[in-house]
């Protein structure tokens, strides 16, 4: 159930991202990079639940592909956002 | 177009528990964040222990809760200013949270916070909420295999009241060896044996958690 609070700060973490370059403004989010290390402490199954909940009604990012990498690095990264050409 | 961030999710999280310990240090507020499992009885050890506390020091309470406000009714005869907030199902509070509620109080005129979490052993251990303290209660009656069980909660508290302890030969509970293992897992933290329905058990604790308010706040 922390997966709640984890999609805010996620999707935070995008709109500073967003806001940080003028390159991206206009640009729809084509999918959102996580890396995550074992044994989870975030469930991608959760996370996308409460996710998906958060952006529904945000134009630019509401049909985001979620994407998720093992990494060896302790905690839960965004690790890179994909933005449309 | 990709962009690479690289950011770990966790520490926006720290980031704004950093900026509420800033206010609360700033205000001279000490803070207490207190962890258990559900029904470990952190609302009961606050019954017994907050009527002696505020004899001396002026208290404030945010009450996390999933849903209720039961918590806060048990406590609302002391006539502390309480915020209550409610996660709507989750299982701990986060930092945000906090930060919200202290806009609710006036810090000019606390001494000590006390932040009640939620009730789990797992999630609150993970989401720094800018306190000073982070006290956990433990009862010793969920049986003497949770230390290593829940290790990060019992690494990350500087203070663990073991409580219920007077059931613990009727749990078949070894309380020695049990001290001896949170002891293990956490070397420099404070341990306090109580049974937080009876008050002569909160004198050292109460008396304790006073002076270090005190210390500090004067400091």
């Amino acid at each position: 159930m922390h997966e709640a609070s984890i999609a805010k700060y996620v999707l935070e973490i995008v709109q500073e991202t967003i806001d940080s370059d003028p390159c991206c403004q206009n640009k729809l989010v084509k999918s959102i990079t996580f890396a995550l290390s074992r044994p989870y402490t975030v469930y991608p199954d959760s996370f996308e639940f409460y996710f998906t909940e958060l952006i529904r009604d945000i134009p630019q990012i509401c049909g985001t592909q979620l994407i998720y990498i093992d990494s060896d690095q302790r905690g839960f990264f965004v690790s890179s956002i994909d933005f449309e050409d | 177009m990709e962009i690479k961030v690289l950011k770990n999710v966790m520490q926006k999280n720290s980031a704004i528990g950093n900026d509420n310990r800033d206010v609360f240090h700033q205000k001279g507020v000490y803070t207490i964040n207190l962890t258990s499992s559900p029904g470990a009885g952190k609302t009961t050890l606050l019954e017994n222990s907050l009527p002696e506390l505020m004899k001396s020091l002026n208290i404030a309470i945010i009450e996390g809760d999933p849903y209720t406000t039961r918590d806060a009714e048990r406590l609302a005869h002391l006539n502390l200013p309480t915020i209550q907030v409610n996660t709507e199902g989750g299982c701990h509070l986060d930092a945000q949270m906090i930060s919200q509620a202290i806009g609710e109080l006036d810090l000019d005129n606390i001494d000590l916070c006390v932040i009640e979490n939620v009730g789990n052993l797992v999630c609150p251990a993970a989401f720094d909420l800018g306190e000073t303290l982070r006290v956990m209660v433990y009862s010793i009656t969920e049986g003497a295999d949770k230390p290593k069980k829940y290790y990060n909660m019992f690494q990350g508290s500087h203070v663990i009241l073991i409580n219920k302890v007077e059931l613990a030969e009727l749990c078949n509970i070894d309380l020695e060896a049990t001290y001896q293992e949170v002891r293990e897992i956490n070397p420099t933290c404070k341990i306090f044996q109580i049974s937080a329905t009876r008050p002569e058990t909160l004198i050292e604790w109460n008396s304790w958690l006073a002076h270090t308010v005190k210390k500090a706040i004067c400091q």
